[in-house]
């Protein structure tokens, strides 16, 4: 009886146990930046991190009035992007190696690497089949401004080219009148209506 | 010189009798032994022969012991042995249940489903409008720099950009730097900039 009790409980601990491990297993695309807010100070003037169910939400909220704009925001799980200002962007080269290093070794492919007198700029991608799974696009400025982006999810490779050439990523899509709908009445005028 | 095998055989015939006839014997022997051990077995009176009375003697004594007893400690992790083996099936349905719980847990969890969709509030659509326009500015600045060191060097065609899935989204980013007389990297046209947006300084809106 004693020991029936015991597996029981070990039945208990793999169930409190299992969706954890499932939780910690590393998505294909999403990458870490943690690292390079460190050598930075901490304190980005942007940071913004969406995953999946806030993607599917966007999704959801914009399915009504653009179809097209909720299917490439439902192609995407999850996304990050942090920008520092009046920093010293050379402080977090050697962090900056170290996760180019680190992408390259887990099949990432560098699709763009700039070394300018200006900025220093590395673009990963990894793909997987038909479907882009992960963009991450670090840049460094001279002048004190550092951008990082990491977008995941299984994007097709158009809305990578509307993501990061063309801007029309949600085209057609009126967000700024439906951020005014979704804003609450004290908080209406900051929310701005452009267009994205 | 060479003899035939006919020219041996009355030589191999006389030693195949020699050999049938000592295996006789040891035969004969062999069953004469078995059956004087199988009548000292049945003897109730001990033999004259000393060799035979040894062996009687010691047939006897086997005869009187009883059967051996296990110390105590080896007979109890014997009954032990014995008792947790007729547990086992409980044990391995406890095994199989526990390996089920988990599968079903992991399958449950499975990052495959997309999660429910979240509430969206405005301010986080204005942070979505702020990730994306960041986004396109950091690719965009990464093109044009990319763009300005190859000018002069490439033409648009080099870049073999028609093989691409989203060329025609890249093209009109990268054709100013490559015709001079339609604008260059410094003095980008509006017409080929249709949306340039400012950088993303704003505070983030949380």
């Amino acid at each position: 009886m004693k020991r029936t009790l015991i597996a029981f409980s070990f039945c208990l601990t793999a169930l409190a146990a299992a969706p954890g491990a499932a939780a910690q297993e590393p998505v294909i695309g999403q990458v870490d930046l943690q690292a390079l807010t460190a050598p930075l100070g901490n304190k980005p003037k942007v940071n913004i991190n969406f995953g999946p169910a806030m993607m599917a939400g966007f999704a959801e909220t914009v399915r009504a009035q653009n179809p097209e704009a909720a299917e490439v925001l439902g192609s995407i799980s999850g996304l990050r992007v942090v920008v520092f200002e009046d920093v010293d962007t050379a402080a977090v080269e050697p962090q900056v190696a170290e996760v180019t290093g680190r992408l390259a070794r887990d099949g990432w492919t560098p699709a763009l690497e700039v070394r300018d007198a200006d900025a220093k700029v590395d673009m990963f991608l990894i793909e997987s089949g038909q479907f882009v799974k992960g963009l991450t696009v670090l840049v460094r400025e001279a002048g004190g401004t550092a951008v990082f982006v990491n977008v995941f999810g299984n994007m097709e490779p158009a809305v990578i080219g509307k993501l990061i050439a063309q801007g029309q990523a949600l085209e057609g899509l009126d967000l700024g009148g439906l951020m005014k709908q979704l804003q609450p009445p004290s908080g209406a005028e900051a929310a701005g209506d452009d267009e994205s | 010189m060479n003899k035939s095998p006919e020219s041996r055989e009355p030589e191999n015939r006389d030693s195949d009798d020699r050999g049938r006839k000592g295996s006789e014997r040891t035969d004969a022997r062999f069953a004469a032994d078995l059956a004087s051990e199988a009548s000292l077995e049945r003897s109730r009176t001990r033999p004259d022969d000393p060799e035979l009375a040894a062996d009687w003697d010691l047939m006897q004594e086997l005869r009187g012991l009883g059967p051996m007893r296990l110390p105590a400690a080896a007979r109890a992790r014997v009954v032990q042995v014995a008792r947790s083996h007729r547990r086992a099936p409980w044990f391995l349905a406890a095994a199989a249940a526990m390996v089920a719980a988990f599968v079903i847990a992991v399958v449950w969890q499975a990052p495959g489903g997309r999660p429910a969709p979240a509430e969206v509030s405005g301010q986080a659509l204005g942070e979505l409008r702020l990730a994306l326009n960041t986004i396109q500015d950091a690719g965009r600045r990464s093109l044009d720099m990319a763009a300005r060191g190859m000018t002069g060097k490439l033409t648009v065609a080099d870049l073999g950009l028609d093989t691409l899935p989203f060329a025609d989204r890249v093209r009109p980013v990268l054709q100013p730097f490559f015709e001079p007389s339609r604008g260059g990297p410094n003095e980008p046209s509006p017409e080929n900039h249709p949306q340039d947006i400012e950088f993303a300084t704003e505070e983030k809106p949380r």
